[in-house]
């Protein structure tokens, strides 16, 4: 493994994952002297016997919970203002939140308000603002989750801000509470935390310590992913896939996002294929640039997506092949899965060759760093999901 | 990948890791909101002359608000309440801890009394005590072993009542890890060579024992990988500032494994050879990493078998037959020790009975076993260790490990 | 915009309490049997402080089992109140759920103790002496089948001994002395 000169890293997130592990909540918020949490869950929770598991947890505790349902539909300032209100009348220490994308970006807007009492989250700037501890924050983890739940990074309404003070202290999954079987949830999810993972481990120095997430985003949502076809998708399937989208949060953390998480962006932007689908049909593209830029792909890597016994035998020469290979088929057998409703390549989401210029426009304004190259070579060769040997 | 029923992974501590790592301190305590830091650290670490190149590195962009340097071997509480009071005498703001297990945990314990305020140590002992954020504490490690930087513990001695005193809580995990390259540059080859050698056991006891998960088994393998390529580098070449800096990175990875998993039986005999016969805590892991792995091979032969990959290469792994890739990282590590004991010159011993203390005598008599094997009994690691030992399983054991035999498996017992 | 806020308290779980408030009373009198009965627990006793009081049991308000060892160099059980006891040893689980999980053997102790379901507060050495009385103590209360779930090694005992000694520490744990 390469090692880089300069490693910076810190992931303040508690993973309590599995059998009972609601139940290990009161203890862990003992520990941080946390008494009365309010919780904020999504309007399934109740119909989805979810919001019993977790007051059958918190019984025989001393943690006394308070608990709204905020609407699904955008955040706004009133909203968050509505319940930073709440938080302080209701005399809550804690914010406890069950349920995944846009209610987690709220819980961490509502908690920058409680925390610094500054109305306006807006004003601590987009990167690392905010420089103080915020109250304890504790997330109980869905399968269907965007990937940036555990992650420190808010965007909502206008509103962009990025802090390692965000990530939630504590990230719950739980038989009882991982979410009903929805295989798109599952699969979409799957793909973003296989790409979050996949980006970290690729690169000329990775580092080791983000390795830890990374390694296990990529071999939690292949194995999530490989098992997605059966119908109802099971238990196991959705509590890997939703500790996967933990790894992915916890990979970002707070810092910017990579290339390959911008460029999916830009694609999804054109409103053909969602964000999670873009990844998907840019990943094997990714992993063949990234090898012929630094002459491999780390074994790590290949033992994630394929597994040990599998990757073991293959010499260094091939494993990008092999890497790249392993993710195109994954990508064939969820095309065929989902009747073709899930893009294998850019031309199965109507992408013509002359659309990717715009793309590739769009993409260099997100960052302006001259990668717009790459992303261009990463576009054609997802046009048509061939493995291009030659990199450009 | 190994998923458990229930398992939990977490690592409060940041990792700041560098060839100029140190230089970094100012902002991150600006960052912190602390403007006078306390310098905590041992006369061996002082001596050395590392505390001024930490002054240096960071005098001119902020004020040390003191220095102490007096810090024992073993923890106590004496220390803490002298260097609490220090603290508050010279109106600091924040902790800088550089040295060992025992200076780190001297700091977690004065930063209690100066946060919460208080000059009863005894008053937060245990687990969950503490309930609060405290003041910025930074860990600046000098070996590459322990791993303690990355622990919410610390274990702080009772001189009164002659006994060992744990706290634990969230709050006592240091802000963060400073690795810098230059603390570990001089370090003698023994020691470089033993703390390496208790940073691979961390790895290797984390994942081959009871409480392994799929986070911390992605750490140990990645520090047992660094080890095992950058130790006889380092010993060939003691100026690689690259390896040296790959070896404190392993070592903290290596910390955040056994954090989260623990260890086993390695740890649990050392830890009585080393209260019993004042072996360093280094050489008894080198020593008896081999017993562990053979004591407990009926039980996790199949994950031994996982650490060909770091140890050798995966075309290495891909080669050795199943049931044969156990045995092979047995043996690999057989070597390594031989290997190590040869690049120390002997100083660095391989069984027991070559051990020698300061006088030269022999450090560990054979007729000391069966009160190692008392010490052992009372010792905590076995819980996580897959397999019991009872007085004669020890016995069996330490009997192999003094002569320098492998251990003859035929001879261990299992359940019917 | 109205959001509905509701208040839930902390609740009891009286099933699972009760049992294991009987399975903690029973395992208690069965150590202070075994101290009396077999000649390993009586060794591992003799060895701890005199006063030595350990408790196990359920965080916070949970059932708990309190024994202490007195001048005769027996454990004596002293119920379930942790208060019975000054600063006991205490090994505890994390939730009323976990010890439930143990108590009815769908997961081994050391298993539990693993997956970081109990908390140990005091003297480590102790511990480890309280951990090897109690699983001699199961292995001797219960039937090979659920002992060996809550040991790591099942022992291989003289079959004589093993049936004269739980015999006198079922009889012992039912009447108390
Ligand atoms: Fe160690």
């Amino acid at each position: 493994m390469q090692l880089p000169d300069q490693l910076e890293f810190s992931c303040p997130v508690k993973l309590l994952y599995g059998r009972r592990a609601l139940e290990h909540l009161p203890y862990e918020f003992g520990a941080r002297n946390v008494r009365r949490p309010l919780l904020l869950s999504d309007e399934d929770a109740v119909r989805e016997n979810r919001m019993r598991a977790l007051t059958d947890a918190l019984r025989a505790s001393e943690i006394e919970l308070g608990a709204v349902e905020p609407p699904a539909q955008g955040i706004d300032l009133d909203l968050v203002h509505e319940l930073a209100a709440i938080y302080r009348d209701r005399d809550h220490d804690a914010l406890l939140v069950m349920g995944g994308g846009a209610l987690m970006d709220l819980a961490k807007l509502v908690n920058i308000v409680v925390s610094t009492g500054q109305d306006d989250p807006a004003g601590f700037g987009a990167s690392n603002g905010i420089a103080q501890r915020l109250k304890p924050m504790a997330l109980i983890a869905p399968a269907a989750a965007s990937g940036g739940e555990a992650s420190g990074h808010v965007k909502a309404d206008r509103i962009e801000l990025q802090s390692i003070h965000l990530m939630p202290d504590l990230a719950v999954i739980d038989e009882r509470t991982v979410g009903a079987p929805d295989q798109k949830a599952v699969l979409n999810a799957g793909l973003t935390a296989l790409a979050f993972g996949v980006e970290a481990m690729l690169g000329a120095k990775r580092n080791p310590m983000v390795d830890i997430y990374a390694a296990n985003a990529v071999q939690m949502a292949m194995a999530a992913l490989q098992s997605a076809a059966e119908m109802p998708v099971a238990l196991t399937t959705r509590m890997l896939t939703a500790s996967a989208t933990v790894m992915a949060g916890c990979i970002l953390a707070g810092k910017a996002p990579g290339k390959l998480h911008r460029l999916g962006t830009c694609l999804a932007a054109t409103g053909r294929l969602s964000f999670s689908e873009a990844l998907g049909v840019l990943l094997p593209a990714a992993v063949t640039l990234e090898a012929h830029k630094h002459g491999r792909v780390p074994a790590r890597l290949l033992s994630a997506l394929m597994g040990l016994e599998r990757s073991s035998g293959t010499p260094v020469g091939q494993r990008s092949l092999l890497a790249a290979t392993a993710l195109m088929s994954l990508l064939n057998d969820l095309y065929r899965l989902t009747e073709g409703r899930l893009p294998r390549n850019l031309r199965d989401a109507g992408f013509e060759p002359d659309d990717l210029a715009a793309v590739c426009a769009a993409f260099d304004e997100t960052a302006g760093d001259g990668d717009q190259d790459a992303a261009m070579v990463m576009l054609q060769q997802a046009l048509d999901g061939k493995p291009n040997q030659s990199g450009c | 990948m190994h998923m458990p029923a229930y398992f939990e992974y977490g690592c409060g501590v940041k990792i700041v890791a560098g060839h100029d790592a140190l230089e970094h301190i100012p902002e991150m305590l600006a960052r912190l909101g602390a403007k006078r830091p306390l310098i905590v650290t041992d006369p061996g670490v002082a001596g050395a002359g590392l505390v001024d190149i930490l002054t240096a590195a960071i005098k001119d962009r902020i004020t040390i608000g003191g220095v102490e340097d007096g810090v024992p071997p073993d923890s106590s509480i004496q220390t803490v309440v002298a260097i609490a009071e220090a603290y508050r005498r010279q109106t600091c703001d924040a902790l800088i801890a550089i040295g060992g297990g025992s200076v780190l945990d001297t700091a977690k314990g004065v930063n209690i009394l100066v946060s919460e305020d208080s000059d009863d140590l005894l008053a937060f002992r245990g687990s969950g005590t503490v309930k609060r954020p405290l003041r910025p504490l930074l860990a600046v490690p000098t070996t590459s072993g322990t791993g303690s930087e990355t622990t919410l513990v610390a274990v702080i001695k009772d001189e009164t009542r002659h006994r060992k005193m744990a706290f634990a809580s969230p709050f006592l995990i240091p802000d963060a890890a400073v690795l810098d390259s230059r603390m570990t540059l001089n370090l003698p080859p023994v020691i470089t060579a033993s703390t390496a050698m208790d940073a691979m056991t961390h790895a290797i006891e984390a994942y081959t024992c009871l409480a392994k998960n799929p986070l911390s088994d992605v750490g140990a393998l990645n520090a047992v990988k660094l080890i095992s390529r950058h130790l006889p580098q380092v010993m060939a070449t003691p100026e690689d500032a690259e390896g040296r800096l790959a070896l404190a990175l392993a070592a903290t990875l290596a910390g955040m494994a056994f954090g989260n998993s623990m260890v086993g039986m390695v740890h649990n005999i050392g830890h009585a050879l080393g209260g019993v016969c004042g072996v360093p805590h280094g050489s008894c892991m080198a020593m008896l990493l081999p017993y562990g792995l053979e004591y407990n091979h009926h039980k996790n032969g199949h994950l031994t078998a996982d650490l060909l990959v770091p140890l050798a290469g995966a075309d290495t792994y891909a080669r050795t037959p199943p049931e044969r890739r156990a045995d092979t990282v047995i043996h690999m590590i057989r070597e390594l020790n031989e290997s190590l004991h040869q690049a120390c010159e002997g100083r660095y011993p391989r069984f027991l009975k070559e051990v020698r203390n300061a006088g030269g005598a022999q450090a560990v008599p054979r007729d000391a076993l069966p009160r190692v094997v008392r010490a052992a009994l009372d010792d905590a690691a076995i819980l996580f260790n897959p397999e019991d030992l009872d007085y004669d399983d020890y016995i069996l054991v330490l009997e192999h490990a003094w002569d320098g035999r492998p251990l003859d498996r035929s001879l261990i017992r299992r359940g019917p | 915009m109205a959001l509905t806020y509701r208040e839930i308290k902390p609740g009891r779980k009286p099933f699972k309490r009760t049992y294991l408030t009987v399975m903690l009373w029973v395992m208690g009198r069965a150590v202070q049997a075994a101290s009396r009965v077999d000649r390993e627990v009586m060794q591992e006793v003799s060895e701890l402080p005199d006063g030595f009081a350990f408790a196990l049991g359920i965080v916070a308000r949970g059932p708990h089992m309190v024994l202490a060892k007195r001048e005769d160099g027996r454990l004596h059980y002293l119920g379930q109140q942790l208060d019975a006891a000054e600063s006991p040893l205490r090994l505890e689980f994390k939730h009323l759920e976990s010890g439930f999980l143990t108590f009815t053997f769908q997961e081994k102790t050391p298993v539990a103790v693993a997956r970081d379901r109990l908390v140990v507060d005091g003297e480590a050495a102790y511990a480890c002496a309280v951990v090897r009385i109690l699983d001699r103590v199961q292995v001797y209360l219960l039937p090979k089948p659920l002992a060996k779930l809550a040991v790591k090694r099942y022992p291989r005992w003289p079959f004589i001994m093993k049936c004269y000694n739980r015999t006198r520490i079922y009889w012992r744990t039912l009447l108390g002395y």
